[in-house]
């Protein structure tokens, strides 16, 4: 799973939180997330809308609005990138960490034509002439399975899929450490999906990245991921590796979601779900994000959060049950 | 069991918003063709799935089950009377008894109208009862869905709950009048994972206890399991397969529908399935292709593909597909 | 359920939400002029020193301490004039507005909801009135229908109906295929419960800040129209007629005579836009958003 050692991480994010100001007042959008991962690792965070996956996401690409605060620190291959001047951070996005966004209905922009799009961001980036920037545009469009002389049609005149697409060859034509894919499939039907996802799997291969795969989807994360965080109410609540997850989850939320799920198992007709429904991020409970809706929850889970404990390595709880001398650690499972 | 509804033939052609000029000068004119002359039946008390993509027609057939909107050939019987020859006092006290739960609880609500209001409005539109019966009912109704302490909900705005809570309150509304049929429009889709299960389960309730029928409309696969009797797998328009969720899920007949389960996502890294992905897209509804609408991706296309439309075939009391390839099974 | 939720609670609320918001706070300045000015309008008789229709001093009289705002060339008090013009430009305001409201909104909802050529026939219409200079075809109207409070009002109902026609039916016709009109179809409602109670409460907020505006634009054109001579008959006073009144005296240095009644029309079109533009930003914060 990992190659031990001290080698600089691709990503480091150390107690990153992240709070902005909205007309009702503060919104703690990610809180003291500790999670890092290696070179060309598909990391895969999930959760459910609110969570804080999605302002993860943009706070390592450094995108949030002006008025968002972000403390702790996030090392991209060993630097800080919080702490740069924005104009620094401005070299690095795009080039070095891309995004592939949700809706590549909007995120495109409707009266440019698709190489305007590629040349406006290999220019920016890269000092090469406009001919060479056409070129890496055609490899990058061919990359994803489109022709490439569909460089010279305009965003609606391609299907969703084919839209999507492009803005992963746009993601991916700087050749770039480190990609963001924040839901790339959600807008998709299934069968696009799967189209989607695997050329998202070849394209990491082949150009060695890392991919963050951000996603309420659990079925999609068991296909791509390499290691999965679950975040819950702005918390990372469990961080481990692929299978351990879905075969051993720790978390109460993990279990329950993936219990919850509607799978295809025609033995399995029995419905559970989770009572409640997940926390509102302007008026954060106290203690654990998940105090009121869990199982096993104690007097403690009520009054403060849990730390993040962590039960083997490399593997991360951010649990009261698990903690040494909880009663409960030991018959747990 | 009675049938309650009965669909044939059923067709919606949309037309194409063409410019004035083209409109003179050419005879010809353009449709989407939405929903292509389709059949099923739908027993009482029993929950039909009907499952596709997007451009697969499944909404359209959803609101021409109500006459939300009106076939452009076809009919739909209730009860044994087609809802597209109903005058309009007939058609307004149908809506007493066909009733829709809607894919996006908070635009399905008025941002204006208090949770109560919206709840009691069909029992108003009908004059059903008198106005502190109609409340009560509301009340009821709030309970029946989860929504506890009623008279509390009663006064808030949409704009003040979650994403559940407002689909429970669509559904309370749909359900208000006690209807006997209820189309389902993707009502789960747009909910958080861990509260789909939820409100399935709270429409699984709600069917036993008010003697509901469903046509659950769906793209995902997996939801129907819990709920459906029978599926129908759609594309383009047409009705592919149905089948049980075992026969369907098991055994595929149809390449579509072989397609579409081996790219439905497992949340399970162990269980993960070869691919199967048919070549190209979803062709554009306006210009559909001859023959069978699938061949131009189907990997199994032959030749009678791309000229015959294929028959429906009865494969088993409870299973049809629609496909050359078992033409003599 | 929860204290969050009782009323006064969220009245406070909100109260500290709009002082603390710079468009809430200027919206707020531009209602505490109007409210002012209205105030003026409501308790003239209470409030001014003296009957502005009747000569209370020496003629010319810069400001004293008995004429606060000096005297005009017939010898009325300023300063009344003012106060009781407020009368005036806000009745006629308010009338001019109301009516075309009173015109507009509800063929806006016809027109939208209906759809077809009868929305296209009602459109080309209204744009072919709005599309007149205004403030020219209220002269012509009024020059038509001759001066007093409800020919004057009537002349600027004209020129603003079509603004309200256009917002209500723009949206009207957007809003119509929106889920929740939909849902209303699907429970058996009737076209007038939609539009009453669906589609209207959804479309009215923007009127609002129109509503505003117009008021703003109609003080100013009732003013340019009396300045012309076409809109009250003195002596009512009228701040539009004072200030062309005035400029008769400008150049003898008797300044006080325009300025004041120009001031005033300054001042209320101001509280009215500062009041709009405010509430608007306030309601729909999108507008102009700082980049994501």
């Amino acid at each position: 799973m990992r190659p031990g050692g001290d080698f600089v991480k691709l990503l480091k994010l150390e107690n990153v939180s992240v709070k902005y100001k909205t007309r009702e007042g503060w919104v703690l959008a990610a809180e003291d997330v500790n999670i890092s991962m290696e070179k060309q690792e598909t990391l895969g965070i999930v959760g459910e809308s609110g969570c804080g996956k999605s302002t993860l996401g943009n706070a390592i690409l450094g995108i949030l609005p002006r008025e968002t605060i972000v403390d702790g620190k996030i090392f991209f291959n060993g630097e800080d990138i919080i702490s740069l001047p924005r104009k620094k951070f401005r070299m690095i996005r795009g080039k070095d960490i891309s995004m592939i966004f949700q809706d590549p209905m909007t995120s495109l922009n409707p009266v440019m034509k698709l190489k305007h799009h590629f040349i406006e961001t290999i220019l920016t980036h890269k000092d090469v002439s406009k001919e060479e920037a056409l070129n890496m545009a055609e490899k990058a469009l061919t990359d994803v399975g489109i022709n490439a002389d569909r460089l010279n049609d305009y965003p609606f005149q391609l299907s969703g899929g084919m839209r999507q697409r492009v803005m992963i060859a746009l993601a991916l034509v700087l050749n770039p450490k480190l990609v963001i894919a924040d839901e790339p499939t959600t807008s998709l039907d299934v069968i696009v999906q799967a189209q989607i996802l695997n050329i998202l799997k070849g394209l990491q291969k082949e150009y060695n990245m890392g991919m963050i795969l951000i996603t309420h989807d659990l079925g999609v994360v068991a296909e791509v991921a390499d290691n999965i965080g679950v975040m819950y109410g702005g918390h990372l609540v469990e961080y481990s590796t692929k299978m351990n997850i879905y075969k051993d989850p720790k978390h109460p939320y993990t279990k329950a979601l993936l219990e919850s799920i509607p799978n295809t198992d025609i033995n399995d007709r029995e419905l559970t779900f989770i009572e409640g429904y997940p926390p509102d991020l302007m008026s954060v409970p106290e203690g654990c994000r998940f105090s009121d809706r869990c199982p096993k929850v104690m007097d403690i889970c009520k009054s403060s959060t849990p730390p993040d404990i962590f039960i083997e390595e490399n593997r991360l709880v951010k649990c009261w049950l698990y903690k040494e001398g909880s009663a409960q650690s030991a018959n747990d499972n | 069991m009675q049938t309650i509804i009965k669909a044939r033939d059923l067709t919606k052609h949309f037309p194409v918003k063409e410019p004035l000029l083209k409109k003179l000068l050419t005879k010809e004119r353009k449709y989407v063709h939405a929903v292509n002359g389709i059949d099923f039946d739908i027993m009482e008390n029993q929950t039909l799935g009907l499952v596709g993509e997007s451009g697969s027609g499944k909404t359209t057939t959803g609101r021409l089950c109500l006459r939300l909107l009106d076939a452009t050939r076809g009919e739909v019987s209730y009860f044994g009377k087609n809802i597209f020859e109903l005058e309009k006092e007939s058609l307004r006290k149908l809506r007493k008894e066909i009733q829709i739960i809607f894919q996006d609880p908070l635009a399905a609500l008025n941002p204006y109208m208090k949770v109560g209001e919206a709840v009691r409005h069909p029992l108003d539109i009908h004059k059903i009862g008198t106005p502190k019966q109609r409340y009560e009912k509301v009340l009821e109704m709030l309970t029946k869905v989860n929504l506890e302490p009623a008279e509390d909900f009663y006064s808030r705005y949409p704009r003040e709950l979650s994403g559940g809570q407002r689909q429970r309150i669509v559904i309370a509304r749909a359900l208000i009048t006690e209807p006997k049929f209820v189309v389902a429009d993707e009502a789960v889709a747009m909910l958080d994972v861990s509260v789909r299960s939820q409100l399935l389960e709270l429409m699984i309730q709600l069917k036993k206890e008010m003697n509901l029928t469903y046509l659950f409309i769906t793209h995902d696969l997996a939801t129907t399991k819990y709920i459906c009797d029978k599926i129908a797998v759609m594309y383009l328009g047409n009705i592919v397969e149905t089948g049980s969720f075992e026969e369907i899920y098991t055994n595929p007949m149809h390449p579509y529908t072989k397609a579409l389960i081996s790219a439905v996502p497992e949340a399970d890294p162990e269980k993960q399935k070869e691919k199967i992905i048919p070549g190209g897209e979803v062709p554009n509804p306006i210009d559909l292709p001859e023959g069978c609408p699938f061949h131009p991706r189907c990997s199994e296309a032959k030749e009678i593909c791309k000229r015959e439309f294929p028959d429906t075939i009865k494969v088993s009391d409870t299973r049809n597909v629609s496909c050359h390839l078992y033409k003599n099974a | 359920m929860k204290k969050e939720w009782s009323p006064s609670y969220r009245l406070g609320k909100a109260l500290s939400r709009v002082f603390k918001n710079k468009s809430g706070l200027m919206a707020f300045i531009g209602l505490a002029i109007l409210v002012t000015y209205i105030i003026f309008a409501v308790f003239a008789p209470y409030i001014a020193p003296y009957d502005p229709t009747v000569k209370s001093g020496p003629a010319y009289s810069p400001p004293t301490k008995d004429h606060w705002f000096g005297t005009t060339n017939l010898g009325y008090d300023v300063l009344s004039r003012i106060i009781y013009g407020a009368r005036i430009a806000l009745l006629i305001a308010f009338l001019a507005v109301a009516v075309a409201a009173a015109i507009g909104i509800p063929l806006g909802l016809l027109s939208g909801y209906i759809g077809g050529t009868f929305d296209r026939i009602l459109s080309m219409i209204m744009d072919a009135v709005y599309s007149f200079p205004g403030l020219v075809l209220a002269i012509a109207i009024a020059a038509v229908l001759g001066p007093g409070i409800i020919n004057v009002a009537l002349s600027i109902a004209v020129i603003y109906a079509p603004t309200y026609f256009r917002v209500i039916r723009n949206q009207v016709s957007s809003i119509k295929d929106d889920l929740f009109v939909e849902a209303a179809r699907a429970i058996g409602a009737r076209d007038r419960t939609i539009l009453l109670k669906y589609i209207l409460p959804n479309v009215l907020p923007s009127v609002i800040v129109v509503l505003s505006m117009n008021l703003a634009d109609a003080i100013m054109t009732e003013a340019g129209l009396s300045f012309l001579g076409l809109g009250i008959a003195p002596p009512t006073p009228d701040w539009g007629y004072d200030l062309s009144n005035g400029q008769r005296f400008l150049l003898l240095n008797y300044w006080w005579m325009i300025i004041f009644p120009g001031m005033s029309i300054i001042t209320v079109v101001l509280g009215f836009s500062l009041f709009s533009e405010g509430a608007n930003e306030y309601l729909n914060p999108n507008v102009g958003e700082t980049r994501r």
